[in-house]
């Protein structure tokens, strides 16, 4: 999507709002400035383009939705200074070196949204800001200004179909069904109301479950649910190739000492499908959908040496829900179109050396054998 | 007694129309207003805005 241009980024166009009980005590009461002059450099003194960046501000009236949204993912972006502290070992470490949290507060957090990202405005970062709806306030959010401007690359573009080799998702493509759908604010949206470490430690994520009722055990019309029952995510049987990452590297830029500019460099990505072992204690499953996110040994050397000195304690192929739920895949045409296909899972020489020892418990030694049956 | 009330009726509603009146100027003059709403004049403006900070993204969590 196209971003706005600068001054109509900040175009209040909607005539509603001026009278709405959101601007029932002005402009300043928020925005803060001084309304009574014309000067813009004076109205603009004390400014406070994105008041809301907490919730402090919405809080006075959604104090509910705003506690739990100050420990949710969209606000804190906590999962990922959780994935940089893994591997730097917090248990034996403390919570890493200054360095480490610089990089969260300038490199993650960019991400971070704030109420009024959802609903007031385009998010900062990559769509670069500017009102939704000339300041009107939008309870639901419209998600192609929203939702895929931040999870586009891999989310958006998987349910949508924008990879090449990789139809749409089903939910859209015969249910017409939107992020909302699943992905209700009263659930996971907004934050379950207390510290998560990843956004799949969420005891409210969507659940396939929820809606398809008929894949419960004992309650079974395919057999393959039978048989395989919880052993595989869903994923697994049902999800396509999608879009892989690798070797990220934060960078910045210094001027007179002072850090000028932060970017990162990053290998074009990579698309495939890899079923690996199940690492995770939360979840019962015994095989898993990966997905390399761009981490890498050297993602931080940029800042320092020894960022990531526990590395190999996280493998660098992770669980995942790819975007791209379809009835009938390659994998799940005939029991042996998955059983003893080797291509599928994530072996020794899938991975790269420098991370075997990360991924040693996800890595498939032994292939499930071939049935004979189609 | 009904002249009374009357007399009193015309003299409030004429202090609350003075008062509304006198507050107008200053309901009105909200520069914010003025600027926001008008899509020519921050065009003008544009120019004199800064330049946003470029941003780094991606990850995993």
């Amino acid at each position: 999507m196209a971003p706005l241009e600068p001054f109509e980024k900040v175009y209040v166009s909607d005539g509603e709002f001026l009278t709405s009980k959101h601007n029932a005590q002005g402009c300043t009461f928020c925005h803060g400035g001084d309304n009574s002059t014309n000067d813009m450099a004076r109205s603009h003194k004390g400014l406070v383009k994105s008041p809301d960046e907490q919730g402090e501000i919405c809080a006075q009236c959604h104090a509910d939705i705003a506690e739990r949204s100050a420990s949710g993912f969209h606000m804190t972006t906590i999962g990922m200074k959780n994935a940089l502290l893994d591997r730097w070992n917090r248990n034996k470490m403390g919570d890493g070196p200054k360095e480490l949290n610089v990089i969260f507060d300038k490199h993650c957090y960019s991400c971070h949204a704030s109420c009024g990202d959802c609903h007031i405005n385009r998010p900062k970062g990559p769509a670069k800001g500017g009102l939704l709806a000339g300041h009107k306030f939008l309870k639901t959010p419209p998600e192609d200004m929203t939702c895929t401007l931040c999870h586009s690359a891999r989310a958006g573009d998987e349910y949508y179909g924008q990879n090449p080799g990789a139809p749409a998702d089903v939910h859209i493509r015969l249910a017409g069904m939107v992020c909302l759908d699943c992905h209700k604010a009263e659930n996971a949206l907004h934050g379950p109301g207390k510290e998560l470490h990843d956004r799949y430690d969420n005891p409210l994520l969507p659940d396939c479950k929820e809606c398809h009722k008929d894949v419960l055990r004992g309650q079974n019309v395919v057999e393959q649910h039978e048989i395989h029952g919880d052993k595989l995510q869903c994923n697994v049987c049902h999800s396509v190739i999608a879009k892989n990452c690798s070797n990220c590297h934060l960078q910045h830029e210094e001027t007179d000492g002072k850090i000028t500019k932060r970017f990162f460099k990053i290998d074009p990505s990579f698309m495939t499908f890899k079923i690996g072992r199940n690492y995770r204690k939360d979840r019962e499953y015994e095989y898993i959908v990966l997905r390399h996110p761009p981490t890498n040994p050297d993602l931080a050397a940029n800042y320092g040496k020894d960022m990531m000195s526990n590395f190999d304690n996280v493998p660098t192929w992770k669980y995942a829900a790819p975007h791209n739920i379809q009835r009938i895949t390659p994998q799940n045409k005939s029991c042996d179109s998955c059983h003893g296909n080797d291509s599928l899972f994530l072996l020794k020489g899938d991975v790269v050396k420098r991370e075997r020892t990360a991924n040693r418990k996800v890595i498939v030694k032994d292939v499930p054998k071939k049935t004979g049956r189609n | 007694m009904k002249r009374r009330f009357i007399l009193r009726s015309a003299i409030s509603f004429s202090l609350m129309l003075l008062l509304m009146l006198s507050i107008l100027p200053f309901a009105l003059a909200d520069s914010c207003v003025d600027c926001h709403t008008n899509l020519k004049k921050l065009k003008e403006l544009a120019p004199a805005l800064p330049e946003e900070p470029k941003k780094a993204s991606h990850g995993e969590g």
